[in-house]
């Protein structure tokens, strides 16, 4: 995959942006909480993250149901809900919901809520780091009756006109490896009902992993997390068409 | 590849017939590895609801239901001036102040907001409008520019209803309706609405 000049626009299609850093071992309850209180501050609003566990047992005359709530970890949120941390057993994730301030802000963001992780936690090397844009393009249908897909995404379906309508929605997902073979890049396209009015919106979902030869010092850590900005950003640009670029302008 | 623009219906169906040979085994695997990595993104902030614990006071139901109006907000702020949405925001916090609250009033709603929100990207008034709710949770935005003034309730669906006074030479008139946000501009066309939507002076 080769680079593509990388612009940036007055209206991204941005709706969320996310880094997470996955470590090692499960840390503590009491470990969590402490990450939790020490990022009141930037995030006053918490709520605990419970898994909803329903547990059906045929053995028994009727079937015995139950229901049981295990903790996950904890969403902390900024007072305008943009900015959001998660703090999970196995790792933080920081993410940034639109407007999208660019990467410098971002990526402090989740540096500072990374700081506060390593110095409430012990040890633990970083096992996996993901981030992931989600970004959607809402197309104004301008009185059209149909669009074409490859108009806006250069990742669209292709199948041969099995009937007289046009297709109605579509989802595709692929996984390919990058230029770069340490990082993966899992990107998934589909419908979702848009927002506005007489629009039809186009997903286009960019994430990009890596699990192996992860830095352990800060400096480094956040060099490689860049890289993945990087290979991010190259792959939307390569993603999307001309006429995309004019509704982000 | 040409996508109907008149559908708005949800598109993608999952396969309900079990697999029976070895191949479905690995497609029913493999959509099932898809399809959460789409709708489960592994994000809980996406996963809120309007829907407060039962006994949440509320303190916790206006703050659940103001959330949940930014976050709906934040879903379309790339196509909002971040100047209006700071204002919009304080609007909403301001409208969902415990301390003016009355106890047996319902917070404003997911569905209402969501068809204000649809409305504002439909109309871009340059002004903002002011901002009430029903004891029904259904959010109310206002818009009054010397004695003429738009009321518009904002109702689940896409669905609003609409009462305006003018103030002409030498009477006043009156008009009141029930409308689909598709027709709204269409319905509001005879009464200039322009003067309320646009700011004098810029």
């Amino acid at each position: 995959m080769s680079h593509t000049t990388i612009k940036t626009y007055p209206h991204a299609p941005i709706t969320e942006a996310t880094l997470e850093l996955r470590v090692q071992s499960p840390v503590s309850s009491q470990e969590q909480q402490k990450v939790v209180r020490r990022l009141q501050k930037q995030y006053p609003h918490v709520e605990n993250l419970n898994e909803l566990r329903v547990n059906f047992d045929s053995q028994r005359t009727g079937g015995a149901v139950s229901v049981s709530t295990q903790p996950q970890g904890f969403r902390r949120t900024s007072t305008d809900q943009t900015e959001v941390a998660l703090i999970s057993p196995l790792g933080v994730t920081s993410a940034r919901l639109a407007p999208y301030p660019g990467w410098n802000v971002f990526s402090n963001q989740a540096l500072d809520v990374w700081k506060v992780w390593k110095r409430s936690t012990k040890i633990n090397p970083v096992v996996r780091i993901g981030v992931r844009y989600i970004n959607r393009i809402d197309i104004p249908r301008d009185g059209r009756q149909q669009i074409r897909v490859e108009d806006y995404l250069t990742i669209y379906p292709q199948a041969p006109e099995l009937g007289v309508l046009p297709m109605t929605g579509y989802f595709i997902q692929i996984e390919v490896p990058t230029h770069d073979p340490l990082w993966t890049s899992v990107i998934t396209s589909t419908v979702v009902p848009s927002p506005l009015l007489d629009h039809i919106s186009l997903l286009l979902d960019i994430d990009v992993s890596r699990t192996e030869e992860i830095p352990m010092k800060d400096d480094d850590l956040w060099a490689v997390i860049a890289q993945a900005h990087d290979i991010k950003n190259n792959i939307f640009q390569r993603c999307i068409t001309q006429q995309s670029e004019r509704l982000f302008e | 590849m040409q996508l109907q623009t008149l559908s708005s219906r949800g598109f993608f169906r999952p396969a309900v017939m079990q697999p029976a040979s070895k191949d479905s085994v690995e497609i029913a695997k493999a959509f099932g590895k898809s399809i959460p990595a789409l709708y489960s993104p592994g994000f809980p902030h996406r996963q809120r609801t309007l829907e407060p614990p039962r006994g949440a006071s509320l303190d916790e139901r206006l703050y659940d239901a103001r959330a949940i109006c930014k976050v709906r907000t934040a879903a379309v702020a790339m196509h909002l001036d971040p100047e209006w949405r700071s204002r919009f925001f304080s609007q909403i916090d301001s409208l969902m102040d415990a301390e003016n609250w009355e106890q047996e009033d319902a917070p404003v709603t997911e569905a209402s907001f969501t068809t204000l929100l649809r409305m504002i990207l439909l109309v871009r008034p340059k002004r903002r409008p002011g901002l009430g709710s029903t004891s029904t949770g259904n959010i109310i935005a206002a818009w009054t520019v010397g004695k003429d003034r738009l009321t518009i309730e904002c109702l689940p669906n896409d669905k609003v209803r609409w009462v305006l006074s003018l103030d002409s030479d030498d009477h006043r008139e009156g008009a009141a309706g029930h409308t689909s946000l598709s027709r709204l501009t269409a319905v509001l066309a005879p009464y200039n609405p322009e003067r309320w939507f646009v700011c004098e002076g810029g």
